[in-house]
């Protein structure tokens, strides 16, 4: 009997520890309705941890293309990650016509993109702390952590 | 007694564990990151840049955009790619299709308060000043869309993009100026239909 209770205990620690890492980032939140008829509806709620953990393991090869494409902004982003978290829930860019609406806004401890038109409203929602440690990911993988990061910060 | 000794040790293992879980992962890394990275540039910090685009014609458009300018100079002073290095832009060659921006600026700067250019036709007219610690451009087109346009720039923010003793345009100085320059509206443009607008302040909303 006591066996058994110290196998649940353990069992219910190991699914505490495995929920509080993969939910610390919180989720990416991506909604796609479309209007026509038979049109998507994707809502979709991922742990935003998932990303940085992936970017372990994804063989070299396949993200030799993104290396290559990314590696000179990876400081970049990073930097106007660090610089967004600081800031309050502010409106970046709203932009409205007769037909589209477009926000691009901070909200929430994440960077929010909500795209309205005639034909389908998508709504992005990706956390800033997780976009933060998938772009650190990504340069620890390739040994880029780069000095101008610190030279940039100074200012 | 034995049993409760078991309890608490599980328990005491759980909570550890679960600690362990949120502060070894990226989380408690980048926090402390964060952390240690104190802004050193209060005047940066609070100022913002705002556009905003409105246009009564048809579509009815509307831009807004809203910039920190603390963002904006860190992200440009991380940027070595082409012409732009860590905030400054090589302009040894003095040329910009053919303008030598860089011996103008300076021309301006060393210049005494007056009216540089002064342009009086039937159907526009155009005058660059300088004034009270502002270059002003004042452009009326009285065709077309009949169009007005003040551009008002702080001329601390010249002196800074031209820095002594190089062949570069430092914008990370300039924007460090702008901030500087404490509220001010930059840019103002209105005919029949649009509405420009581009202002600074404290505020983190245009509206």
């Amino acid at each position: 009997m006591v066996i058994l209770a110290k196998i649940a205990v353990g069992m219910c620690a190991t699914v505490a520890v495995g929920a509080a890492y993969l939910i610390q980032d919180g989720f990416v939140h991506v909604g796609v309705d479309e209007y026509r008829e038979g049109g998507t509806h994707l809502h979709l709620a991922v742990p935003a941890m998932v990303a940085p953990l992936a970017i372990h393991f994804v063989p070299a090869r396949h993200l030799e293309e993104a290396h290559e494409r990314a590696a000179e902004w990876l400081p970049t982003a990073r930097i106007a990650i660090e610089e967004l978290r600081k800031l309050p829930d502010t409106e970046f860019v709203y932009v409205h016509d007769s037909e589209n609406d477009v926000h691009v806004s901070k909200m929430g401890g994440g960077i929010n993109v909500d795209v309205q038109s005639p034909d389908e409203h998508v709504k992005v929602w990706v956390p800033l702390r997780a976009a933060y440690d998938a772009a650190s990911a990504l340069e620890e993988r390739f040994g880029e952590k780069q000095e101008n990061f610190g030279r940039a910060s100074s200012y | 007694m034995t049993r409760n000794l078991h309890r608490a040790t599980f328990g005491v293992l759980g909570a550890v564990m679960l600690l362990a879980g949120l502060t070894l992962t990226p989380l408690g890394s980048a926090a402390r990151r964060g952390a240690g990275q104190a802004s050193q540039n209060s005047s940066l910090d609070d100022k913002w840049l705002h556009v905003r685009v409105e246009s009564t014609d048809g579509r009815g458009e509307t831009v807004r955009v809203n910039v920190p300018l603390a963002l904006a100079a860190k992200v440009l002073a991380s940027i070595d790619h082409d012409q732009l290095h860590h905030g400054h832009i090589n302009v040894n060659r003095g040329d910009f299709d053919g303008v030598d921006l860089k011996t103008i600026l300076d021309a301006v700067k060393s210049a005494k308060d007056g009216e540089f250019v002064t342009v009086q036709k039937r159907d526009a007219d155009v005058s660059v000043a300088k004034k009270g610690g502002f270059l002003l451009v004042h452009v009326v087109d009285r065709e077309s869309h009949g169009e007005n346009v003040d551009v008002r720039m702080p001329m601390i923010v010249a002196d800074a993009l031209v820095a002594p003793g190089n062949h570069d345009l430092d914008l990370v100085g300039a924007i460090r100026a702008l901030a500087a320059a404490g509220d001010t509206e930059l840019v103002n443009v209105k005919d029949r239909e649009n509405t420009v607008r581009v202002w600074l302040d404290s505020k983190n909303s245009g509206d």
